[in-house]
């Protein structure tokens, strides 16, 4: 399995998904590296590999957004018949954007 | 982080999807929620708050992220799908201080709900300030 590839292609999934958008590191990638393909964790095991996703929501309300990338991420790993057992979408943070603002303040 | 879980497996090959959210998603939400409520002046962090709000600022390193507030708030998960959300508010002393808690505790659990999915076991709230206009 090409993790790398494997990799950009569920960033690329996840980025289409309105309302959802990985959860890249900032600053500048080093070496050429994909910065991007740092939201994804792919770890092989005996039964399969498990795959981590990381995104960060622009908006609201979760549950649909999260029924929507459910189907491109299993497409992804359907698409290239990959073992994997088990894939987790992490939330990890929401952007004020989420709200309406761009800098989110509660006063 | 909540845990919630869709078993997309077909004849045994597609994988377990399951997918959780952050404490920070969850207060995020709190927050908004509360400064929406008539009679709260302002959500703002207790001494425990600080020191949660520092960490967070220190792992939050995402490229063009604007994080949504989230000082004030607090959040547990006391299981895998529902959560406790604690929040610090000043008030106005124009409003009686149960009736705004009580809003309050309906608009944020009622906003966390629709928000992530997520059951709230319980909205706690810690009036730190009563100010007269």
């Amino acid at each position: 399995m090409n993790t790398t590839e494997f990799a950009r292609d569920l960033v690329a999934a996840v980025a289409k998904i309105p309302g959802l958008r990985p959860a890249t590191q900032a600053g500048p990638s080093p070496l050429g590296w994909q910065w991007d393909a740092l939201a994804v964790d792919v770890i092989r095991g005996a039964g399969g590999g498990d795959v981590v996703i990381r995104a960060v929501a622009t908006r609201l309300p979760l549950p649909p957004i999260v029924r929507q990338a459910e189907q491109a991420l299993l497409a992804v790993v359907a698409a290239r018949r990959l073992p994997i057992a088990r894939m987790r979408l992490e939330i990890t943070e929401i952007d004020g954007a989420a709200f309406g603002t761009g800098k989110g303040s509660p006063e | 982080m909540d845990r919630g879980t869709s078993d997309a497996r077909d004849t045994g090959r597609a994988p377990l999807f399951e997918y959780v959210v952050s404490s920070s998603v969850v207060a995020a939400v709190a927050v908004h929620a509360a400064v929406a409520v008539p009679g709260v002046l302002r959500v703002e962090p207790g001494l425990t708050g600080l020191v949660g709000s520092v960490v967070r600022t220190a792992r939050q390193r995402i490229k063009g992220l604007e994080p949504a507030p989230t000082e004030g708030a607090r959040v547990e998960f006391v299981r895998a799908d529902t959560v406790r959300v604690e929040v610090d508010v000043v008030i106005s002393g124009q409003d009686q201080a149960t009736a705004v808690g009580h809003a309050l505790q309906r608009a944020v659990a009622g906003a966390v709900s629709e928000a992530t999915g997520l059951t709230v076991a319980e909205v706690g709230v810690s009036v730190l300030d009563i100010i007269w206009d």
